[in-house]
């Protein structure tokens, strides 16, 4: 009697527990700059196509870049923003705290030659939580995104690329920008 | 007592356990705390939980992992964390299992555990069982050795 006693005061205790660090879990999201919206619907940061009438239970598609819309990618909380276009066209202007990591750096030949990207360079973006890569339109951040894609867990390509962005007015550094 | 009981019941044992279980969970959670977009992304490769709930399995999860690994570790409630973690672990079985049997494949199964696989497979499914019978151990045989609730219960016998 006494040890089922002491097995329900457990279990009263375990569910406060549980319920404290669910609600500590949910505030921290809600104000962290990382956070996910926790009562959000889940969008696919990853590879995984979302589930859809014709295909409920989607098998994720390796090596296919699926894109996110400028509007989603600027709802990313502790999203990093990593240019592939080259050094000179981000000097000249890029998304307002964008990394700049050109496309024409990254060395084609496969992981074990020494191919990709050198661990240097990879390193923020290794940091990083999520990783949202954009071009100038011409498929190079694709191109980086099957390159890097299994290295780091959340990478996506910004649908559109460079254009798209300051066509919705997305914060912009430098000259030619859409927005603030 | 037989030897095998004396070893049993021994405070050592239950600190290691403590402190294997401590690791499995703090190690656990560090990776999904600081990004938990990551972490819904495996929670969406089971394919189980529905779009408006992956969110927030993802983001409460790893904090209760925090609690229990934190408590566990210091000897605190040693016993209801026994049992949340026993309840997690058997949460994770029955989620890995049915996507495992429903022909899922993932790269990840999203229970990174530094030293140990995190492929998407029976492998993890063994390690969580193992873990359920340290946590049983620690649940049906922790006398307050080396913890928090051992030195709250000396100092409230005085």
């Amino acid at each position: 009697m006494r040890g089922l006693r002491a097995f329900v005061v457990d279990a009263m205790i375990a569910t406060v527990v549980v319920l404290v660090a669910a609600g500590l879990g949910i505030a921290f999201n809600l104000v962290s700059s990382r956070g996910i919206d926790p009562f959000g619907v889940y969008t696919g940061y990853g590879d995984t196509p979302l589930p859809s009438a014709e295909d409920p239970h989607p098998i994720p598609v390796v090596g296919i870049a699926r894109p996110i819309s400028v509007a989603d990618a600027r709802a990313v909380g502790g999203a990093l923003l990593v240019d592939v276009r080259s050094a000179e066209e981000f000097t000249a202007g890029h998304i307002a705290g964008a990394l700049s990591l050109p496309y024409s750096i990254m060395r084609m030949l496969p992981e074990d030659q020494g191919g990709g990207y050198k661990d240097e360079e990879l390193a923020p973006l290794k940091a990083a939580c999520t990783v949202l890569l954009y071009d100038a339109g011409d498929g190079s951040a694709e191109t980086t995104h099957s390159q890097l894609r299994e290295q780091l867990p959340v990478l996506r390509v910004i649908e559109g690329g460079v254009d798209a962005w300051k066509r919705a007015g997305g914060p912009w550094s430098g000259a030619g920008g859409g927005g603030s | 007592m037989s030897a095998a009981v004396k070893i049993l019941t021994h405070p050592g044992l239950c600190l290691a356990f403590r402190l294997a279980l401590a690791w499995l969970f703090l190690g656990a959670a560090w990776p999904k705390l600081v990004c938990p977009a990551a972490f819904s992304v495996s929670v969406a490769a089971y394919r189980i939980a529905p779009d408006s709930l992956i969110n927030l399995t993802a983001v409460t999860l790893p904090w209760t992992e925090l609690f229990v690994g934190i408590g566990i570790l210091i000897g605190l409630r040693v016993r209801a964390c026994a049992l949340i973690l026993i309840g997690q672990l058997l949460f994770f079985i029955a989620m890995l299992a049915i996507a495992i049997t429903a022909g899922v494949t993932a790269e990840s199964c999203g229970c990174e555990v530094p030293g140990f696989t995190e492929e998407f497979g029976w492998d993890s499914v063994w390690r969580d069982v193992v873990f359920i019978a340290l946590a049983v151990h620690v649940a049906l045989f922790d006398k307050r050795g080396y913890s928090v609730d051992g030195l709250l219960a000396r100092r409230a016998a005085g």
